[in-house]
């Protein structure tokens, strides 16, 4: 190892002439480079141009010899350089084109009878329109802050807006085996809620986490603990404390009722507990399945007085009262939802691979609506999930259906159940087909009917949809999880 | 109530069955890759707990990230990557969700294998409009005889930092097991030596750097950009270029689709030779030497 030697030499003798900070950082640089066996010697200029040093650093053959990216010398050249630091940035667009069996006016008048609240909630919605929709570009920064903290965030952009979808920091290696997150961020209820628009196996999302969760899903601000436990199987455990402010099920507003005046609430007051497990029944069959429980305060204010609903700071026109069954507004109670989730993926092989997924979500909820200042005992009970199988054919190719149910539908008022049996189940069925030209772009073919909505006469309107979605990426967005 | 109940439960039940064996003195060491395992089993033999996460015959570039191997690297000292960004696309959230701080970038507890090897084919520019290109080079270093000892060294180096007592055992297993190394390639460079020179073409650029090292040409590959599968375009074009320049051997892993390579085999002179890429890719690869003795024998010598 002689060059080895002659840099040693040479680095005593910049101590020297350069401060001992340099030339303890060329000692690192040096005792790293002895440990490793493919040593290149390499000419390195410093500003002092009479003043050559040899040192080994360990760079591949083909590398341009003026790369500052590489160079360990290129601070002297930008001292202030920052550009290394640049966080993962990505953008993932999404557009749709395509056409619905019913005009667009008609179409969102709609009215299901699961929709407790009556209130349209398009804002996040896919596919809003017929003809193009641009449904929304993502933006992702992520990195490391310091040793001990990540920060992520996603930017929902759609034509006018810019929302902070999530903006969280995770803890880097706490220990046991725990992770904290803080911030706004997708709760892990459930299978899909904590997944993002561009992941899902369908361009839209499963009914029932529309209904109970409104457009943008269970997204909180809060904290979440979990918890990887030290057991044979895999085992993780999740609570997050929200505040609370969905107001498809939750909300924390105040509203006046005669001459009773309900406060808003100001403290969290949901929380979520999450288990999720999971095994390899062979090598290629894998099993996931998860329970999830939330529980928090119910808040349906009525509309204002223009006859919009907030909701997570958007506005929307409340529906009309759908026949018979009334939407449920100034209602204060406390409402709990459990979910349940079992997905097996069959892997043939690499690029190959069969899996279906189902879930089931359960919400009930007990407290009183108000109506001019009086309070009637109210309670709603609501079944909902989904079933899909994907079939992933080739390395570019996937296809798959689901089937969407809503099943039990209970609402009582005082002695009265309301909620209207002959119209259950309802169903809405979905199939699609996907081709990858390569990792970065998805273009998706799918169809849907969905027989859920109601006309104004309470007559049932079954609604065909075709649409041809676009979905790329671009940039440095991190893997997915399972 | 009943909801409570029933969550209470079941929560109840996994806790009951905490492992209460989880101490365990051997030092667990998690590879990523089945060839990584083999080099540590021939450095510790059974003096750590090795486990791997891909499957051998697998593509080293998609391994679907199964929460079983969460599970793994939740109990892992340390884990071995082969890194130059062959683990990106299923590493990240694992190694998160393991939420285990030992094996966190950083940490004594992550090995890189790649920051001890030289790449090659490493690109000056990148830009998705090139495919699915790694940045810091061609990562499938392992195929490189002379890269084998450097990786034994680098995992040698590791344990004996998190392993001081048995440091001297692992020092004589890796000496023992590079002169072993250093006979067996002096073998397979006598009997590659007639192939010098002889053009290949391949499916992606997999085996370049055993080609490289026995002084075979590899001219072109069948993906017409890394990650992107066969064009019918561009196949014709590449059964041409084999007739043209007279390429004698076309190469497929196991784990890539078999038309493409069939067809240009069917069109044209070159044979069709099915390699392992990773020790486990075929069953007579079964370690390290068995992995090369198979490369070797494929080609006829």
């Amino acid at each position: 190892m002689n060059t080895v030697k002659k840099t040693t030499i040479t680095a005593k003798k910049i101590m020297t002439t350069k401060g001992k900070k340099l030339a303890a950082g060329l000692l690192v640089l040096l005792s790293n480079a002895t440990l490793m066996a493919p040593v290149v010697a390499q000419q390195v200029q410093t500003d002092e141009a009479d003043e050559t040093i040899e040192m080994p650093v360990e760079m591949p053959v083909e590398e341009p010899v003026n790369d500052p990216v590489n160079d360990p010398m290129s601070f002297l050249q930008a001292p202030f350089r920052q550009q290394q630091f640049v966080p993962d940035i990505s953008l993932i667009l999404d557009m749709g084109v395509g056409a619905y069996s019913l005009p667009d006016a008609q179409r969102q008048a709609l009215i299901s009878p699961y929709a407790l609240q009556q209130q349209v909630d398009f804002h996040h919605a896919v596919n809003a329109n017929t003809g193009f929709n641009l449904n929304y570009a993502e933006l992702t920064l992520s990195a490391p802050v310091d040793p001990y903290l990540e920060l992520f965030s996603t930017f929902h952009l759609s034509a006018f807006e810019f929302e902070i979808e999530e903006a969280y920091i995770r803890s880097r290696g706490l220990p046991l085996n725990t992770e904290l997150v803080a911030g706004k961020f997708l709760s892990h209820f459930g299978r899909l809620n904590a997944q993002h628009a561009h992941f899902w196996s369908f361009n839209d999302k499963p009914l029932v986490y529309d209904h109970f969760f409104g457009s943008e899903n269970l997204n909180e601000l809060g904290a979440r603990l979990s918890w990887l436990a030290p057991t044979d199987f895999f085992l993780d455990l999740g609570l997050e404390v929200l505040q609370g402010k969905n107001s498809a099920s939750f909300g924390q507003a105040g509203f006046v009722s005669g001459d009773q005046e309900l406060l808003a609430v100001n403290l969290p007051n949901l929380l979520v507990a999450t288990a999720k497990t999971s095994f390899d029944a062979f090598d290629a069959l894998t099993v996931l399945g998860g329970l999830s429980y939330a529980r928090g305060g119910s808040r349906f204010v009525p509309p204002d007085a223009a006859g919009l609903v907030e909701h997570n700071g958007h506005f929307h026109a409340a529906q009309a009262a759908a026949e018979p069954v009334e939407a449920l507004t100034t209602y204060v109670g406390a409402t709990q939802i459990l979910g349940a989730d079992l997905s097996l993926r069959w892997f043939v092989d690499s690029y190959r691979d069969l899996s279906w997924q189902s879930e089931v979500l359960l919400r009930q909820s007990q407290g009183n609506r108000y109506a001019e200042g009086l309070a009637t005992p109210t309670s709603f009970l609501q079944l909902g999930g989904y079933s899909q199988v994907l079939w992933r054919f080739a390395q570019q190719w996937r296809a798959g259906v689901r089937a969407d149910v809503m099943g039990l539908n209970e609402r009582r008022e005082g002695d009265l159940n309301i909620a209207s049996a002959a119209r259950l189940p309802q169903t809405r069925y979905s199939t699609m087909v996907e081709y990858l030209p390569s990792e970065f772009t998805r273009l998706r073919l799918q169809y849907n009917l969905d027989a859920t909505g109601f006309d104004h006469m309470a007559q049932a309107a079954p609604v065909h949809g075709l649409f041809f979605n676009l979905n790329v990426v671009m940039g440095a967005h991190g893997a997915h999880e399972f | 109530m009943v909801l409570k109940t029933i969550f209470g439960v079941a929560v109840l039940a996994l806790t009951w069955s905490l492992s209460p064996a989880e101490a365990q003195a051997k030092l667990q060491v998690v590879s990523s890759y089945p060839y990584i395992s083999s080099m540590v089993s021939e450095i510790a033999g059974n003096q750590v707990q090795n486990d791997t996460l891909a499957s051998g015959a697998w593509d080293p570039h998609f391994i679907v990230a199964k929460p079983s191997l969460i599970l793994k690297l939740r109990k892992a000292d340390l884990l071995i990557i082969n890194g130059a960004q062959q683990e990106i696309g299923w590493m990240p959230p694992l190694l998160r969700q393991s939420r285990n701080a030992k094996i966190q970038a950083g940490q004594p507890g992550l090995l890189d294998l790649s920051t001890f090897v030289q790449k090659i084919q490493v690109p000056a520019n990148v830009s998705r409009a090139l495919g699915d290109v790694h940045p810091q080079g061609n990562p499938h270093f392992a195929l490189d005889p002379d890269n084998v000892p450097r990786i034994a060294q680098a995992i040698t180096q590791r344990l004996c930092q998190l392993d001081q007592a048995q440091c001297n055992g692992y020092r004589q297993n890796e000496s023992r097991f590079k002169q072993r190394w250093q006979q067996s390639a002096a073998g397979w460079q006598k009997r590659m030596a007639p192939l010098k020179g002889q053009k290949v073409v391949q499916y992606h650029r997999l085996h370049d750097y055993f080609l490289q090292h026995y002084g075979l040409q590899s001219v072109n590959t069948l993906e017409p950009l890394p990650g992107i599968p066969p064009t019918p375009q561009h196949l014709n074009s590449v059964i041409q270029q084999v007739g043209r320049e007279k390429v004698k051997w076309n190469i497929r892993g196991v784990y890539q689709p078999a038309a493409p390579s069939q067809t240009l085999s069917s069109k044209s002179q070159a044979k069709l030779l099915t390699l392992p890429h990773d020790v486990q890719a075929v069953p007579a690869a079964k370690d390290m030497f068995s992995l090369y003795e198979t490369l070797v024998k494929g080609f006829g010598v």
